[in-house]
């Protein structure tokens, strides 16, 4: 075994010292690689970009309660008399000061100028709403003041939709100014408007909130929390963990993203396959003399025909790796909307290892034949003079 | 033509190999066929859209329907129709159902929607009666004289009950608008099953002169910018540009892709060629002495890049038909929102230009190289 390894170890370097003289094979293979895999991982970035925005703001310790039969926010409605039941609820976590942690939102879609079919969300949040928010903080001009018709806009929804502190919304009742902007580490109320949720609820004609937000004690929590809301004959509202909520609601637009990606990915990944296969077949046809005269002079078949698979290997990898690193640098971070959410494209380290792997794969397909091929040489009949 | 034969045996000289780069080039071209077909479609739709007609929607306060007669006596108006759109699901909550419900004033306004005139006389005679496209009847399991109870979200309901119950009245022609999926129901049953706080109207606008649509959408909001009911209204065409300008970038990616595969082949297709070219220098060193001329010699190779190049974007081009083919009806969920590939001859000669381009510069510098060659040099390596 150790003796294999070594033919095989000596047999490599032998073909990478040979690759400079091989180099314009070798550099198709590279790139065919880097272009496979930079077109993946490109559009890829589309899915978990859209995915993160809801997986920051996620936590299975809050729940969103909607009412029965809604399965969005916008269809469904609760009543303050209904709010004022759920503030009853078990396990609801409270500040050291005593203040429940939960907000009663609702929202409103806002035409965007010249913009039939798409829209800003404004949402109405409780007095605890930004607190349920991770990382929210104010970063230029300050919160809006309860009571008053006041938006603030977050950092995602200011550079898409080219909105700043002190533009105007049209909403339903008038013009409110945006007297602030704030961020929170990348999660998906950045696409929004916030203001308060009774002066939203007073302009728009909603008599109703669309959900309530709820932080609990801790993630184990949202059972009870569940029951009794089940279980109160006067509420008819259904709770579910926040993450679960958010999963439910992307994951159709997530999966369109995806399975375009993959469907793309795959039949670049065949014209890459076959590219390969091309070059390493030749890449042996060329080698053939040296090949011939390492297996007269006694190495093993097998030795020989794994150190083109090596070969095959070492340059996909390297083509993946270049593949993946162009489209990290170039989509990477980058602002995208869809919709109504904006985000940031997303190249993560888990997507260059499947770059990766599919290159690999690839190289193990694409280089089977030409290293069968290597190894059973009939080593007489190649070292004849042409 | 009596060259063919030596261009035949220049290509087969290796099968294996040769095959490879057929079946690679017609992978790149399979999906340039395929993202290249998905932008066409996607203009295709876009410019498919009228621009003399004009949806007016509320930017604040719903619209009610006495705004109907001060925009049909505005500047340019030919007809103003009322409707209001009802939105549920049937039976599963995957079913999505979005039904038009037009008001009489909408005949005039949207002669074109696929109604005979006693259909159209009988969805106004019948409140519950729907009309249900092709695509979307047969999506649903529908057929005339079915009920179609349209299953809402609590509080959409005057009554809160939980879903609306409609007749179907029959079935109609799809409308290139909406991929097939339209219901025309009854507005003023809509209208009055509806919760008094859900209520809401839009309009359509029919315009005499289709160069006038955008200005003329501007004017309608003009008027209404400082009245009780401000409006937003745009063309069909601009509504639907936007649209598809808020989705995926499907311009940027079509190309961007397209285009990787083809760069992906370029050099795979480039170091064929000269691979071959250099192993039969002797040969062409022959010929350069038997005194063929220089140009003779560039079309040899020229045509040995030309023939997988071609041929690699004409099966790839049936393939990418093929694929486009497969009716709407058998995709499921995902596939069924991503615009079918149209392959238009545009697109169709589009790849053969772009098989003819790629030949040309994957014999460029084969052809420059033997254009240099030195013919006992050459001989002496026979």
């Amino acid at each position: 075994m150790g003796a294999l390894l070594r033919q095989c170890l000596v047999v490599f370097r032998l073909g990478l010292s040979g690759l400079k003289v091989r180099s314009a094979p070798a550099f198709v293979i590279v790139a065919g690689m880097a272009c496979m895999v930079g077109v993946l991982l490109s559009m890829l970035s589309v899915a978990r970009g859209f995915l993160r925005i809801y997986e920051i703001a996620g936590d299975p310790a809050r729940a969103i309660v909607l009412s029965a039969g809604a399965r969005y926010e916008s269809g469904s409605s609760i009543s303050l008399d209904d709010l004022k039941m759920i503030l009853g609820a078990p396990r609801i976590r409270k500040t050291p000061l005593d203040a429940l942690q939960m907000s009663a939102e609702l929202s409103v879609q806002i035409p965007v100028d010249g913009f039939a079919g798409g829209a800003l969300n404004a949402r109405g949040i409780g007095p605890e709403g930004a607190s349920l928010r991770p990382g929210f903080r104010i970063v230029a001009g300050r919160y809006f003041r309860p009571g008053v018709r006041e938006l603030i806009v977050g950092v995602g929804a200011e550079r898409a939709f080219h909105l700043s502190v002190g533009s105007h919304i049209i909403m339903p009742d008038g013009e409110w100014p945006i007297v602030g902007s704030f961020s929170a580490a990348g999660g998906l109320v950045e696409s929004e408007l916030l203001a308060d949720a009774a002066t939203l609820m007073a302009s728009s004609r909603n008599g109703t909130f669309n959900s309530v937000l709820v932080d609990l004690q801790s993630s184990d929590s949202f059972d009870m929390f569940d029951r009794w809301l089940a279980s109160n004959p006067g509420l008819r509202v259904k709770a579910e963990r926040q993450p679960d909520y958010y999963r439910r609601t992307s994951a159709e637009d997530a999966d369109f993203f995806n399975v375009l990606a993959y469907t793309v990915g795959t039949i670049m990944a065949i014209g890459a396959l076959f590219g390969a296969a091309k070059i390493l077949y030749a890449m042996v046809n060329m080698r053939i003399r040296e090949i011939a005269t390492l297996r007269a002079i006694g190495f093993a078949a097998s030795a020989v025909a794994v150190s083109v698979l090596l070969e095959g290997m070492l340059l996909s990898l390297a083509g993946g790796a270049l593949g993946a690193g162009l489209a990290w640098l170039a989509f990477d971070g980058r602002l995208s909307s869809y919709m109504n959410s904006v985000f940031h494209l997303a190249v993560t380290p888990q997507m260059v290892a499947l770059g990766l792997a599919w290159a690999a794969t690839l190289a193990i397909i694409g280089g089977a034949i030409p290293a069968l091929r290597a190894g059973r040489l009939q080593v007489a009949a190649a070292l004849r003079p042409e | 033509m009596k060259y063919l034969p030596l261009i035949w045996s220049a290509l087969w000289r290796k099968p294996a190999e040769a095959t490879l780069v057929l079946l690679a080039v017609t992978a790149a071209f399979t999906l340039f066929g395929l993202m290249v077909g998905m932008d066409t479609t996607v203009h295709q739709v876009v410019a498919s859209k009228r621009m003399d007609r004009i949806v007016v929607n509320a930017r604040q306060v719903p619209l009610t329907i006495a705004l109907t007669d001060k925009i049909a006596k505005m500047d340019g108006v030919a007809a103003a129709g009322a409707w209001t759109g009802f939105s549920g699901y049937y039976r599963e909550p995957q079913n999505f159902v979005f039904v038009d419900a037009v008001h009489e004033s909408s005949r005039n306004a949207r002669p074109e929607l696929p109604l005979t005139s006693p259909q159209w006389d009988a969805l106004f005679a019948n409140p519950t009666g729907v009309f249900v496209s092709r695509t979307h009847a047969r999506m649903l399991g529908l057929k005339k004289g079915d009920h179609l109870p349209v299953s809402v979200d609590p509080g959409t309901l005057a009554d809160n009950s939980r879903s609306l119950n409609f007749e179907v009245l029959g079935i109609v022609d799809d409308e290139p608008d909406r991929q097939g999926m339209m219901i025309l129901g009854n507005f003023n049953y809509v209208d009055r099953e509806r919760s008094p706080d859900r209520k809401q109207v839009s309009f359509w606008v029919a315009v005499k002169d289709p160069a006038k649509g955008a200005q003329i959408a501007a004017s309608i909001d003009h008027y209404f910018a400082n009245s009780g009911s401000p409006t937003t209204s745009i063309t069909f065409r601009d509504a639907e540009q936007n649209m598809s300008n808020s989705g995926v970038p499907i311009n940027a990616m079509t190309w961007g892709v397209g285009g990787a595969g083809l760069f992906m082949i370029l050099f795979l297709v480039g170091n064929a060629i000269a691979q071959s070219v250099r192993d039969r220098t002797p040969e062409f060193a022959v010929l350069k002495t038997l005194g063929f001329p220089e140009w003779r010699i560039t079309i040899l190779v020229l045509a040995e890049a030309l023939v997988p190049c071609i041929t690699g974007a004409v099966v790839g081009m049936a393939l990418a038909s093929r694929v486009a083919a497969v009716p709407r009806s058998f995709l499921t969920g995902t596939f069924a929102r991503m615009p079918a590939p149209t392959l238009t001859p545009t697109v169709q000669g589009m790849a053969i230009g772009t098989a003819v381009l790629l030949a040309i510069l994957s014999a460029l510098v084969p052809v420059l190289r033997l254009r240099r060659l030195s013919v006992p040099a050459a001989l002496a390596r026979c």
